[in-house]
């Protein structure tokens, strides 16, 4: 296998506050390969967007990292700000969740998009006037209703998500970063936007991490996944295994208490009573009080001693099958999900 | 049957736009275009559509909070439009409201007794106090909260618990009515499943009837038992919700249930949609055809002259297409 474009190791951040220390993210350790799709799944909270966040090295400079995060062989948990500088925008680019509070409202939307083109690229305005009109055509904003000229507030959500995108493809990235693009959007919106990122990875060869509470977006965009749980990874493999297959109980969880689990089941007999969802009891813990036993341990249903006593290491599941799918969990489940 | 719980009917709400310039003649956006709904008691209803459809105006007017041009709004059979201030007042008891941002909605000063205790200080006026924090505990107990959570402020909750805190203060004036808009849209997967479960006990509990509007057609699915789609200010199909989501039969309908992305369904197969998405402001000047005829697959020459009216396809199960 050929060298991955990025390869984090092992990264952890952690954040002092006062006496108290929160271990934002542990053990944190991914690759993706040059035209690859990686879909990061998890609830509020669980790290996902700090991961993206330190490979665009735009982690607060408080927050102390460890591990390493290697980008086509330079480790970005390492580099100076101004090396970071030439590769942010210009090799990795990242899309924000809100169209609405990403972009500058006070610059056109041409000079927005135009920016990296100047800065990364040293095109003079005229090529990067003609890159704005190429990049507005190619995310479906054809002149002459859109134009460079337009600010934000003249745009739709989903307009400005798109404009979002063609700033992001700017510079052609190896990497894009998708940060729940499509979340704030309504949902035929939505699916015109992930079209849209699915077309541009297929042309462009770029790789992808899409980051998503959403597992219908992962299952649609995604070769293969990671679900994370209060700052680790509790599941990783090719999406379509661990669809297949979802091992750990929180993974499991997580489906069955989405609605769209419960869509797939027969509906109720009329007049009878309303089936309820799976529901996961209880909260995440606290990042500044996390245990030093499985953090999903109290959630559990099939929690026993052992899960209170360390932390499960992800381990691959079906060693003897050479399925590449892991699990952190010391009681991993088989077979496929009860909706 | 006897009278429904609510009925809406042909309500029509016209915003006013900024005038253009200082001599030109107000223009109106109409935002509903005569829309007309029932609910029994004990059932729920979605409302589904998209950004801009007109499905919050329709939860204000429902509220008797924003009064419409046309139509009225009638719970237990009284307009709500046509009461005096005193009575709306009164009536106000039979219907409460839970809102999308669990932030936002609760006032960060107040304690969570203060909050829940504000409806009934408000409409039920010379009730005395121990009957007040009786109620406060029942309504606290009957969201999961403990008692003790009366003495707290709302920054000591987390977004879930909130919304319970939210979910108590419209129970407390044991409305028969409530109209949540996006309850759950602001919470995660694991804690929206709990809000929606609770909600689902509450209803069969107290028999409440939910105006339930959300995005979510997921969601919507699990908890109503009839669903409208609205498109553009007007309901473009409606029925049992089983029945309109597997068995969709409006164009748009069949759209937004073929967007939404499903586990399981392996990578992205789908007919890209070629049409572009119609702004709302184009729709103010709609032609004499089906508003949704721009954005139409199945568009005939017929659709852009005629606007098609909801009408039956099965029992209980109607929509507003001429091909459906």
């Amino acid at each position: 296998m050929n060298e991955p474009l990025l390869d984090i190791r092992r990264l952890t951040a952690h954040l002092q506050i006062g006496q108290k220390r929160a271990e934002l993210l542990s053990d944190i350790s991914l690759t993706v390969h040059r035209g690859e799709r990686l879909g990061i799944v998890g609830e509020s909270g669980c790290g996902k967007s700090l991961t993206a966040l330190a490979v665009m090295g735009l982690l607060p400079a408080r927050m102390t990292l460890g591990g390493s995060i290697l980008f086509d062989g330079s480790d970005l948990a390492r580099i100076d700000e101004a090396a970071m500088c030439d590769l942010r925008g210009r090799r990795i680019a990242m899309v924000f969740q809100e169209p609405m509070t990403a972009l500058n409202p006070i610059k056109s939307i041409g000079a927005q998009i135009a920016e990296g083109i100047r800065l990364h690229l040293g095109a003079s305005r005229a090529v990067a006037e003609d890159a704005v009109r190429r990049l507005l055509d190619r995310v479906g904003l054809p002149a002459p209703r859109f134009n460079g000229d337009l600010y934000p507030h003249q745009l739709s959500g989903g307009q400005r998500q798109r404009v979002m995108i063609a700033l992001a493809l700017a510079c052609e990235p190896d990497l894009l970063i998708a940060d729940e693009p499509t979340t704030a959007l309504d949902v035929t919106v939505q699916a015109q936007i992930l079209d849209l990122i699915d077309d541009l990875v297929d042309e462009t060869g770029m790789a992808l991490i899409l980051i998503t509470h959403d597992l219908g977006v992962v299952s649609e965009m995604t070769e293969r996944m990671v679900v994370m749980y209060a700052g680790r990874i509790v599941e990783s493999g090719r999406t379509e295994d661990v669809f297949r297959q979802m091992s750990h109980p929180y993974t499991r969880g997580l489906f069955s208490a989405s609605p769209h689990g419960a869509a797939l089941v027969a509906r109720r007999p009329l007049g009878g009573p309303r089936r309820r969802l799976a529901s996961i009891p209880g909260v995440v813990p606290d990042p500044t009080n996390r245990p030093s036993h499985c953090a999903f341990a109290d959630r559990c249903g099939f929690a026993q001693d052992d899960c209170r006593a360390a932390i499960p290491p992800l381990s691959v599941l079906w060693p003897h099958e050479s399925i590449d799918h892991a699990a952190a969990c010391f009681h991993p489940q088989r077979g496929k999900v009860p909706a | 049957m006897s009278t429904p719980l609510l009925e809406v009917r042909n309500v029509v709400r016209d915003y006013t736009l900024p005038r253009p310039s200082l001599f030109s003649r107000p223009v109106a956006l109409r935002v509903l275009h005569g829309v007309s709904l029932t609910l029994g008691a004990g059932q729920s209803l979605g409302i589904v559509g998209e950004s801009g459809s007109g499905k919050s105006t329709l939860a204000r007017t429902v509220m008797a909070l924003d009064r419409p041009q046309e139509g009225e709004v009638r719970i237990d059979g009284e307009n709500l439009y046509a009461l005096s201030r005193t009575d709306l007042r009164a009536a106000r008891r039979k219907f409460q409201a839970i809102f999308q941002d669990p932030y936002g909605s609760l006032d960060p000063r107040h304690s969570v007794r203060r909050i829940i205790s504000e409806p009934m200080r408000s409409l039920e006026a010379g009730q005395p106090g121990t009957s007040r924090s009786d109620r406060i505990g029942e309504v606290l107990d009957a969201v999961g909260l403990s008692p003790a959570a009366a003495d707290k402020y709302p920054h000591e909750f987390s977004g879930g618990q909130r919304q319970r805190i939210a979910i108590a203060r419209a129970l407390v004036t044991r409305p028969a009515l409530i109209v949540a808009d996006e309850p759950v849209s602001a919470l995660d997967v694991s804690v929206q499943a709990q809000v929606l479960n609770l909600m689902m006990d509450l209803q069969e509990r107290f028999n409440l009837a939910y105006l339930f509007i959300s995005h979510d057609l997921g969601v919507v699915r699990v908890i109503t038992d009839r669903v409208a789609v609205i498109h553009l200010g007007r309901i473009v199909e409606e029925g049992p919700t089983g029945e309109v989501f597997d068995g969709p039969r409006h164009p748009y309908t069949q759209a937004l249930v073929e967007a939404v992305p499903k586990p399981f369904a392996g990578r992205r197969q789908r007919g890209r949609s070629a049409k572009g998405h119609a702004s709302v402001a184009a729709s103010g000047a709609a032609g004499a055809g089906c508003p949704y005829e721009p954005q139409c697959p199945l568009a005939q020459p017929l659709c852009s002259m005629e606007a098609p009216a909801l009408r039956l396809l099965a029992p209980e199960h109607s929509a507003a297409c001429h091909f459906a």
